[in-house]
């Protein structure tokens, strides 16, 4: 009997360099807040570029976008898990994997989030009168992925010598 | 950006709203039933990794 694919998501987020780590975790706080389905302490996560690690040149004045989105507090593995996915993320699309692999207008990455279901099945021999007896049989736990979620993050750079930052169309 | 990341998260929404059949159901009293992972481009790990991701 085979499994059926999983159900696949694919978002994308437009972002410049100073709010990408933000974006990043909203979106994966928000994917994580309707999938994962235990008991948790949520919260509102307004993202901003004031928790960028290197300070802006061009402009004193944070940014905050005005769309709270849905985070989780508790357990507190989630967003552990989350801010450790996007620190890779960051370290990637700031090291450029190889010469001319990074678009001259900004840098691309992805996050993909698969939800699972453990199934536990009986492996080798089930038939017959072995089978009936309930022996000839392994019991394994398979785990089944049912939902993924494909996050695809592309970050503008400053194109112009004056620094002015250019969106891609999004 | 703004208008993005508000796509993006109704996108998420309505997603979650219209797809629940396929969602399994929880047999097992375990705290967190659907256990998840998350994998940074995954492609490129792959390639690095060789054909098939196989190490």
């Amino acid at each position: 009997m085979t499994a059926s694919p999983p159900h696949s998501h694919t978002l994308e987020i437009f972002s410049d360099q100073h709010l990408v780590r933000d974006l990043s975790k909203g979106i994966l706080h928000t994917i994580f807040f309707h999938r994962y389905f235990p008991s948790i302490r949520p919260s509102l996560y307004t993202p901003s570029s004031s928790s960028a690690p290197t300070p802006r040149t061009t402009s004193t004045t944070d940014t905050t976008l005005p769309i709270p989105l849905p985070c989780i507090l508790d357990p507190p593995e989630i967003a552990a898990a989350i801010d450790k996915s996007v620190a890779d993320l960051m370290s990637q699309l700031t090291t450029p994997s190889g010469p001319g692999n990074v678009p001259p207008g900004g840098s691309r990455g992805e996050i993909v989030v698969q939800f699972f279901d453990r199934k536990r099945r009986k492996t080798g021999y089930t038939g017959g009168w072995l089978g009936r007896l309930g022996g000839g049989g392994v019991q394994t736990d398979e785990e089944v992925c049912w939902e993924e979620w494909c996050l695809k993050v592309v970050v503008a750079r400053p194109r112009s010598e004056a620094g002015k930052l250019i969106l891609l169309p999004g | 950006m703004e208008s993005s990341l508000q796509k993006t998260a109704l996108k998420i929404v309505d997603l979650v709203n219209k797809e629940k059949d396929h969602i399994p159901p929880i047999t097992t009293s375990e705290q967190n039933p659907f256990p998840y992972r998350m994998v940074v481009n995954p492609k490129q790990q792959n390639l690095e990794k060789g054909f098939g991701g196989w190490s």
